[in-house]
């Protein structure tokens, strides 16, 4: 039984490291194949899971009591076991139209995808979920960008609501680097 | 009336060990900042600032030996003096000394830290404390053991969780007569279901022996290091009750005896 002091409890989207405990810090999204030509932008649209926080608010300033996934629960290790980072894991398929998306499972992710490299396939997305600012409304959603620079790749989400009137959802103090680099595959 | 001349002879050797003295107090000071820098956060703090600060007394004392004989110091004698009490102290405290740098290196070299779970001498557990003598661990049967860092540095040492996923290996048996591919498939299907076992590495499961009582399935998953044990013991309980319901019996040992006929 948790006593809390006074306050407001608020529903909030988190990134998806939080249940069934604290394991991971990252996110992979694995997708069908794009295959870029070199120079090539190109913009999906992908499903990830959220967890849902219980936030306590007072003064504007907000505390995570409690967190709980509607979503499927998988983890993976994305690189080798000596250096790999272990990820939520989630399979999406890519979408070239915003796709409707389970508001209490799933999230809306708008990814750019900027090939600075010669033909490049990408299938999977890995991002650090430390800073993630997800937006929601009826639905949660976030903005990130992929530059793929040949064999590798940097990701990292953008600080603007992917759509008008989106709130920004309470940080849950992930902490850590926001940039990831995808030096194992992408 | 005329003024003396007042002649003053410049001490240039006092001058030139005034110099050095001086180059020492700076090196200790910079030993000192620096040292403290790099254990910090490694050792206790009363540890960190007695090690600093004996650290950077050695530096200041050799860079003055150094000087001594510029001021005509003979220091031969000290140092035979020193490399005597030296031999002294070695045979004396052999082993408090051993202990002492094994600490130091430990502290540098980081191949445990303090929260880890390892394996030392046998003796598993959270590492505890960290001093510059010895290592403490704590048991996970709570008890407390305390490891010279000598051994701790000269033997070898398993850190249970340095890296972020860690392998459950498992051994299962089915009898002869039950379906192999199928028990594969029910194994790989609870994997699935286990939030907790890794998607990558993929789980993999095989026959690992064709044993005097039955088939040897091996099964391979991967894990948060964290959850290793939880994930162990969780995927035990659900073959075997999912091996109740599809019918897969796990065999006990038993020895077939055909009986001569008269």
């Amino acid at each position: 039984m948790k006593h809390l002091p006074e306050g407001r409890i608020v529903y909030a989207p988190l990134p998806p490291v939080f249940t069934p405990g604290r394991y991971a810090s990252h996110m992979m999204i694995e997708f069908p194949v794009q295959v870029l030509a070199p120079g090539e932008r190109r913009r999906v649209y992908l499903k990830f899971p959220i967890d849902v926080g219980v936030f306590l608010e007072r003064s504007g300033r907000y505390v995570l009591v409690d967190a709980f996934s509607l979503a499927r629960v998988k983890y993976a290790l994305y690189c080798d076991p000596g250096n790999g980072v272990l990820a939520r894991w989630w399979r999406s398929d890519a979408y070239t139209q915003p796709p409707m998306v389970d508001p209490d499972s799933e999230g809306l992710m708008e990814l750019e995808i900027a090939n600075g490299g010669e033909w490049a396939k990408v299938s999977r997305a890995v991002f650090s979920c430390g800073g993630m600012p997800l937006y929601y409304s009826s639905h949660a959603a976030v903005k990130a960008r992929m530059e793929v620079k040949g064999r590798w790749a940097e990701t990292y989400f953008l600080e603007s609501p992917p759509l008008e009137g989106m709130a920004r959802a309470p940080d849950p103090g992930l902490g850590g680097e926001g940039r990831f680099e995808m030096r194992c595959g992408i | 009336m005329s003024l003396p001349l007042l002649q003053v002879q410049v001490p240039w050797d006092i001058l030139a060990f005034m110099l050095v003295a001086a180059l020492g107090v700076v090196a200790a000071r910079l030993v000192l900042v620096y040292s403290r820098r790099l254990l910090e956060g490694r050792l206790a703090r009363n540890e960190v600032n007695a090690l600093s600060r004996a650290l950077a007394l050695l530096v200041g004392t050799a860079f003055i030996v150094a000087g001594l004989p510029l001021i005509g110091v003979d220091v031969a004698g000290l140092l035979v003096l020193g490399g005597f009490a030296g031999i002294v102290v070695g045979f004396a405290a052999g082993s408090i000394v051993s202990n002492l740098l094994s600490g130091i290196f430990l502290v540098i070299e980081r191949p445990i830290r303090i929260g880890d779970q390892v394996e030392v001498e046998g003796v598993q557990g959270y590492v505890e404390d960290i001093t510059v003598f010895s290592t403490r661990i704590r048991t996970y049967d709570g008890k407390c053991v305390r490891i010279p860092n000598e051994k701790v540095f000269t033997s070898r040492v398993t850190n249970i969780v340095a890296y972020p996923a860690r392998r459950v290996d498992v051994s299962v048996s089915i009898s002869y007569g039950d379906d192999i591919g199928k028990a594969i498939r029910v194994i790989l299907g609870l994997a699935e279901e286990n939030p907790l076992i890794l998607k990558y590495p993929e789980p993999r499961v095989y026959v690992d022996r064709l044993a005097d009582s039955g088939v040897e399935l091996a099964v391979r998953l991967w894990a948060p290091t964290q959850a290793w044990f939880e994930v162990r013991t969780q995927i035990l309980k659900d073959i075997k009750e999912a091996f109740d319901r599809e019918g897969i019996e796990i065999p006990f040992p038993q020895l077939v005896v055909h009986q001569a006929s008269e």
